[in-house]
C-alpha cells in the first residue's frame, strides 16, 4: 500500500471512530489491485474473443463497442461518486432524458461556434440542477437516498412527457455539430471516447486530490466518524448529487447525438445499466470503496460481455440471463476478495461502531437515534459494515 | 395512554370513513348527473409520441361533427396494467366509448370485455386487441398492401435479388406478426423469387435503444445481406441512424415504415431512399366515424357492414371486424416536403 | 402481541386520513370513484401490485431489499404457463410447481445475500435480470393466452352473487396470514430486531441468517403468487410482464411506513398505502390526469409522506407537534427478543 497522498502518520491502535476512519482511507490503494485485476480480465476476454470470433476483430465492432461503453462510462462515473458517499441515484436515466430533449432542442436555436460551448454548459447545468433536487431531498428533507431518487425518478420522467408535449425532437432539428458528434473522429478517436477520458481524468483528480474527494470517501466509509472529523456532510451530499446529475446531463447530450430522435422515453431504464456498470467495476454499494476508473472499467466489461454474447450468436434471450448472472458473480467476487484483504481493519471498525451503537441503544434521545439511522449503512442492503 | 388515544383516533377514522362511504356515492351520483353529453376516451399505447398525437387530433376534429367530447390519455411507458387502469377509469367516468391501441393485446382484453359488459363500446386502432374485446379494429392501411409495399421498396433498390433481414418489434405485436407473415408468403411469388428472408429479429421492447442495439448486431451477424426492412417507425429511424454513423448507407438498403418528420434527415442525405407509412390523422378520423356508427347501432362488427365518414366516403367492415382507413403512402425525396407529420 | 400498538400507529392513521381526503375531494368533484364498478375493477387491477408489495415488505423490514420480485414473477408466469401449455400439466399442479420455483428463487437471493454477505440491491439487480432472462428463454418472446377457466375465475371473477372479486378475497386472506406472521410471531419480531440493529440482534440470540433468508423466501413466494394472479386476471403469460410494477410496489411499501433502513413498519400500513395509491390513481384518472400527471403526483406524495415522516422523527417539528422521547420501536423489539429468545 504505497503512495497515499493523504496518509496520516502514526495511526494509533485506538478503536476510536476517527482512527478507524483514517485507516479506512489508508487502505484505498487496495482498490488499485481490484482495478488491475479487472483490467487484466478485460484484456483476457478481448484476446480470447478476438481469436475466436472473426467479427470481433473488425474496426467497426471495436468502434461501436468503445462508443457504447463511453456513453455508459460518463454517467457511471457520476453515479460512482454518489455511491462512494454511501448514497445512490436512481433518477439519472430521467435526468439524461430531460437533458437530451431540452438541451438538444435549445442548441438547435444557437448558431455558430457558441453552440457546442453553450450546449455543454446547459447540459451540465440542467443536470446539476436536477441533481440538487436529489441532494435537497436527501439532506434537508432527510429521505433515504433510494426513496428520494425514486421520487425524483417519477417526477422527472413525468416532466419528460410534459416537455415533449406529445411530440419529440427530430433529428432534423438537431444542429450538425451535435448530430455528427457520434460519428466524428478527433485524432482518430471518437469524441465520445475523448469525453469519457476527460471525465475519467477530471473525476480521478477530484476524488484523489481535493478535499471533496477525501470527504466523500470518509463519508462513505464511516459516516459517524466523518462528522466527528468535522467533515461537512450536508454540503458534500449536495455536491455529490449535483456532480452525478451534471454528468447525467452530459450523457443526455450524447444520447441526442447517438439516437437523433428524442422522445419522452429517452433514458428510460438507463439507471440500472449504470449501476450495473459501477457494480461490475468493483464499486461497493456500501460506500467508501471504488474509483472513477472502476466505473469506466465496469462499463467496458459490461459492454464487452454484451458484445461477445451478441457475436456468439447466443440467443438474444439468453443474453439477459447471462448479464444478470455476471452482475451477481462480479459482486460476489469483489466482496469475497475485499473481505479477505480487509479483515484486520474490519474487526476494529466493527468493534468501534458496535460500541457507539450500543451506547445509543440504551438511551436514545430522538436526534441521536436519527443520526444513527441516517448513517446506518446504505439506504438498503447494509451488512457487516452497518 | 398513547395506545388508547391512537385506538380512539383509529376508531373515529374508521367510523368516519364508513359514514362517508355510505353518503358519498349519493353525493357523487347527484353531482355527476348533468353529463348528458357523450364522452369518449382515446387510449394510446403510451403518450408522448407523435403518431398517437396525430391520431388523437384526427379523431378530435371528427368528433366535433357528432357533438362528442374526446378525452385522451394513457401511460407514460408501455404497460398493460396501466392501460387497464385507464380503461377502468374511462368506464367509471361514464365514457360511452373507448379507442385503444394496445400495449399487450391479450392482457388488456379481459378488462375491455368487462367494459363492454358494462355498456361501453370499444374500437381498437393501430395495435389490435383480441377480437372478443372490441367491436371493430381500424388499421391504418391494409396489411396486404404494407407487405407488398415493403417488398417493392426493397426489391426495387436491390434488383429484386439478394437476402435481407426484418428488424421488427415485440414478437407479440399483432400488426408485426401479420405483416411479417405476409411478407414471407409474398416471397413465393415469381417477382420476388430471388429475394431471401434470412431472419426476423424481435427486440424485447419498442425503444430506440433496443432497435439500435439489434441493428448493430444484425450488421455484424449478417454482413452479406443486401438490406433491412424495419416495419416500425422507431426501428427504421434507429436503423438509419446506425447506418449513417457507421457510414454504411451505400452498402445496405434500408426501408420500412417511417414517420416523415423523423426520417427527413436520412432521406435528404440519401441514406434511405424510400419508406412508407399511412396517415395517422386519417386513422383517427375513421376510428371516430366507426365509433359513431357503433354507438348508433349501424355497425356491430359483422363482415359487410358499412358506414360513411364525411368526405372520405364509405368504409366497409372486412372479415374479423377490420376496417382499413386508407392507402399506404410511399415517401421519397420527391414528395417528402409535402408531408408535415 | 407485543407489537399490537404498532399496527395502529400514527403513520397508518395518517395514511387513512390522506385516503379519506382524496376520496372526499374526488367525490365532491363529480363522482365515479366510489362506484361499485370502479371499486371492483380498481381493486382487481391492483392485486398483483399489492401482492408484490406484501412480499417485499418483510425483506425491507430486515434492512435488505429485493428488486428481483418482478423477475421472479415473470419466470413463474412463464414456467407455469409453459408447463400447462407445452407439457400438458394440469394448471393447478403447474401453479403449485410455479410457487415452489418462486420460493427457490427467493432462497437463492437469500443465500447469496446472507451467506456471502453481499449488498442486496446489487445481488437482486443481477437476479432480476437472470430470472427475467430465463423467462425469455422459456417463452422466447411469444405469449400464451386463454388459460383454463378455473384460473381465470380466480383471477378475474367475483365471488358468486357479490361484487367482490375472488382475487381480492384471496389477497385479504394472504394479508391476514402475513400480518399474523410479521406482527404476532417470534419470527416477525426478529425481522424488526434485525432491521433495527443486526449485530445487537445477533447478540440477543436471534438466528439472523435464517430469518433473513426466510424473508427472501417470503418475497419470492409472494412474487410467485402475484404471477398466478396475473395469469388469471390478464389471461396471458409473456416474458417480462409486470416489469413496470416494481417501482409502484416498492413505493407502496415505503409509503406504508416501512423504513428503507429497516426496523419499522407494518403490513397493514402497506395495505393502506396500496389502497391509497390505487384510489389516488383512479381519482386522478377520472379527473383527466394522464399518465405523467399521475407519475408526478405519486412522486410528490412520496416526498411529502416519507420526507415529512423523517422530518417529524428527527424532531424538526417538535415544537409544533410534541413528541415524547421514548425508546424507539426497534429498541423495544431487540429487548423483547433478548428477553424471550436469550432467556
Amino acid at each position: 500500500m504505497s503512495g497515499t497522498t493523504w496518509s496520516s502518520s502514526g495511526a494509533k491502535d485506538g478503536t476510536d471512530p476517527a482512527s478507524s476512519a483514517r485507516r479506512a482511507l489508508q487502505h484505498h490503494p487496495l482498490l488499485r489491485r481490484s482495478e488491475t485485476g479487472l483490467f487484466v480480465l478485460i484484456v483476457l476476454i478481448t484476446i480470447v474473443a478476438a481469436c475466436a470470433l472473426s467479427d470481433f476483430r473488425t474496426a467497426t465492432n471495436a468502434n461501436e463497442a468503445f462508443n457504447n461503453a463511453a456513453q455508459i462510462a460518463v454517467v457511471a462515473i457520476g453515479e460512482t461518486v454518489v455511491i462512494l458517499g454511501r448514497q445512490i441515484d436512481l433518477s439519472v436515466g430521467a435526468t439524461l432524458g430531460l437533458s437530451a430533449f431540452l438541451v438538444g432542442s435549445a442548441v438547435g436555436h444557437i448558431s455558430g461556434p457558441l453552440g457546442p460551448v453553450l450546449g455543454v454548459l446547459m447540459a451540465l447545468g440542467l443536470g446539476a440542477l436536477l441533481g440538487l433536487g436529489n441532494g435537497l431531498l436527501v439532506n434537508r428533507v432527510r429521505m433515504p437516498a433510494i426513496i428520494a431518487t425514486l421520487a425524483t425518478l417519477s417526477i422527472y420522467s413525468g416532466l419528460q412527457v410534459i416537455v415533449t408535449n406529445g411530440s419529440q425532437l427530430y433529428v432534423s432539428q438537431v444542429p450538425a455539430w451535435l448530430a455528427n458528434l457520434r460519428a466524428d473522429s478527433w485524432l482518430g478517436i471518437g469524441p465520445f471516447i475523448w469525453i469519457a477520458a476527460i471525465c475519467l481524468v477530471a473525476t480521478s483528480f477530484l476524488m484523489r486530490m481535493t478535499r471533496f474527494g477525501r470527504d466523500i470517501y470518509a463519508l462513505g466509509s464511516n459516516p459517524e466518524a466523518a462528522s466527528y472529523l468535522g467533515i461537512r456532510t450536508g454540503l458534500r451530499t449536495f455536491q455529490a448529487f449535483a456532480f452525478c446529475g451534471a454528468l447525467a446531463g452530459l450523457g443526455g447530450l450524447e444520447y441526442t447525438s447517438q439516437y437523433g430522435n428524442v422522445d419522452a422515453t429517452a433514458g428510460s431504464g438507463f439507471e440500472l445499466t449504470v449501476i450495473a456498470a459501477a457494480v461490475i467495476g468493483g464499486v461497493s454499494l456500501f460506500g467508501g470503496s471504488g474509483t472513477a476508473l472502476s466505473a469506466v472499467l465496469g462499463a467496458l466489461l459490461l459492454t464487452e460481455i454484451e458484445n461477445v454474447l451478441a457475436l456468439m450468436r447466443i440467443s438474444i434471450f439468453a443474453e439477459q440471463t447471462l448479464e444478470g448472472s455476471a452482475i451477481v458473480l462480479a459482486v460476489a467476487v469483489y466482496a469475497v476478495a475485499s473481505r479477505r484483504l480487509r479483515r484486520p481493519l474490519r474487526r476494529e471498525q466493527l468493534m468501534a461502531q458496535f460500541e457507539v451503537r450500543l451506547g445509543q441503544l440504551v438511551e436514545p434521545p430522538v436526534e441521536v437515534a436519527t443520526a444513527t439511522r441516517s448513517s446506518d449503512g446504505p439506504a438498503l442492503g447494509s451488512s457487516a459494515d452497518g | 395512554m398513547r395506545f388508547q388515544r391512537t385506538k380512539r383516533a383509529t376508531i373515529a377514522a374508521l367510523a368516519l370513513s364508513a359514514g362517508l362511504g355510505i353518503a358519498l356515492p349519493a353525493i357523487g351520483a347527484s353531482t355527476a348527473s348533468a353529463a348528458s353529453k357523450v364522452t369518449l376516451f382515446m387510449l394510446p399505447k403510451f403518450t408522448g409520441i407523435p403518431p398517437f398525437t396525430q391520431a388523437d387530433q384526427g379523431a378530435a376534429t371528427q368528433s366535433m361533427q357528432y357533438g362528442y367530447t374526446l378525452k385522451y390519455g394513457g401511460p407514460t411507458t408501455a404497460s398493460a396494467t396501466d392501460q387497464v387502469n385507464f380503461i377502468n377509469d374511462a368506464v367509471a367516468a361514464g365514457d360511452k366509448g373507448i379507442f385503444i391501441s394496445a400495449d399487450n393485446p391479450a392482457a388488456v382484453t379481459p378488462a375491455l370485455q368487462r367494459a363492454e359488459a358494462h355498456g361501453v363500446k370499444v374500437v381498437s386502432f393501430d395495435s389490435d386487441v383480441l377480437p372478443a374485446g372490441r367491436t371493430v379494429y381500424i388499421q391504418g392501411t391494409s396489411a396486404v398492401s404494407i407487405a407488398m409495399t415493403e417488398l417493392n421498396m426493397l426489391g426495387s433498390q436491390i434488383g429484386y435479388s439478394g437476402s435481407f433481414v426484418i428488424l421488427s418489434a415485440q414478437a407479440t405485436d399483432t400488426n408485426q406478426v401479420q405483416w411479417n407473415s405476409l411478407v414471407k408468403a409474398d416471397l413465393s411469388l415469381p417477382k420476388y423469387k430471388n429475394m431471401k428472408l434470412v431472419t426476423i429479429v424481435n427486440p424485447p421492447d419498442d425503444s430506440a435503444a433496443s432497435a439500435t442495439k439489434y441493428m448493430q448486431s444484425i450488421l455484424q451477424e449478417y454482413p452479406t445481406i443486401k438490406g433491412v426492412i424495419a416495419p416500425t417507425t422507431v426501428a427504421v429511424a434507429a436503423a438509419a441512424q446506425v447506418l449513417q454513423q457507421q457510414k454504411l448507407c451505400s452498402k445496405y438498403v434500408l426501408t420500412g415504415l417511417g414517420d416523415p418528420s423523423q426520417m427527413k434527415t436520412y432521406v435528404t442525405s440519401g441514406c434511405v431512399k424510400q419508406f412508407a407509412l399511412w396517415n395517422f390523422s386519417t386513422e383517427g378520423t375513421v376510428a371516430m366515424c366507426a365509433m359513431h356508427a357503433v354507438l348508433t347501432g349501424t355497425v356491430s362488427g359483422k363482415t359487410g357492414q358499412s358506414f360513411t365518414c364525411g368526405s372520405r366516403g364509405k368504409f366497409v367492415v372486412a372479415a374479423g371486424g377490420v376496417v382499413t382507413a386508407g392507402p399506404a403512402e410511399v415517401f421519397s425525396k420527391a414528395n417528402l416536403q409535402d408531408f408535415t407529420f | 402481541m407485543a407489537s399490537a400498538r404498532h399496527l395502529l400507529g400514527r403513520w397508518e392513521v395518517g395514511l387513512v386520513a390522506i385516503t379519506i381526503v382524496i376520496v372526499v375531494i374526488a367525490q365532491l368533484d363529480g363522482g365515479g370513484l366510489i362506484s361499485s364498478y370502479n371499486l371492483q375493477t380498481t381493486s382487481l387491477n391492483n392485486v398483483v401490485l399489492l401482492c408484490l408489495a406484501f412480499g417485499a415488505a418483510p425483506v425491507i423490514m430486515t434492512g435488505d431489499i429485493d428488486i428481483s420480485i418482478v423477475g421472479t414473477l415473470s419466470l413463474v408466469g412463464a414456467f407455469t404457463a409453459s408447463l400447462w401449455a407445452h407439457d400438458g400439466v394440469g394448471i393447478w399442479v403447474a401453479a403449485i410447481l410455479g410457487l415452489l420455483l418462486a420460493t427457490i428463487c427467493g432462497v437463492v437471493n437469500g443465500l447469496l445475500v446472507v451467506l456471502l454477505d453481499l449488498p442486496s440491491l446489487a445481488v437482486t439487480l443481477g437476479t432480476m435480470g437472470a430470472y427475467t432472462g430465463v423467462s425469455f428463454l422459456i417463452l422466447k418472446g411469444s405469449a400464451i393466452i386463454e388459460f383454463p377457466s378455473s384460473l381465470v375465475t380466480l383471477g378475474s371473477s367475483n365471488v358468486t352473487g357479490t361484487p367482490v372479486p375472488i382475487g381480492v378475497v384471496v389477497l385479504v386472506a394472504l394479508f391476514a396470514v402475513l400480518t399474523y406472521v410479521v406482527h404476532g410471531t417470534q419470527f416477525g419480531r426478529s425481522l424488526f430486531a434485525i432491521g433495527g440493529n443486526r449485530r445487537a440482534a445477533l447478540f440477543a440470540g436471534i438466528a439472523v441468517n435464517q430469518v433473513r433468508i426466510t424473508a427472501f423466501a417470503i418475497s419470492g413466494l409472494f412474487a410467485g403468487l402475484a404471477a398466478i394472479f396475473y395469469l388469471g386476471d390478464y389471461d396471458t403469460a409473456q416474458a417480462g410482464i409486470a416489469s413496470d410494477q416494481l417501482l409502484p410496489a416498492i413505493t407502496a411499501v415505503i409509503l406504508g411506513g416501512v423504513s428503507a433502513y429497516g426496523g419499522t413498519g407494518t403490513i397493514p400500513g402497506v395495505a393502506i398505502a396500496g389502497v391509497l395509491l390505487a384510489l389516488l390513481q383512479a381519482a386522478l384518472g377520472l379527473h383527466g390526469f394522464s399518465g405523467e400527471g399521475q407519475t408526478i403526483a405519486v412522486g410528490i406524495l412520496l416526498v411529502f409522506a416519507v420526507g415529512g415522516g423523517s422530518l417529524i422523527r428527527s424532531g424538526t417539528f417538535r415544537r409544533l407537534w410534541p413528541v415524547k422521547a421514548s425508546r424507539s420501536s426497534s429498541a423495544n423489539a431487540v429487548i423483547d427478543a433478548a428477553s424471550t429468545g436469550g432467556g
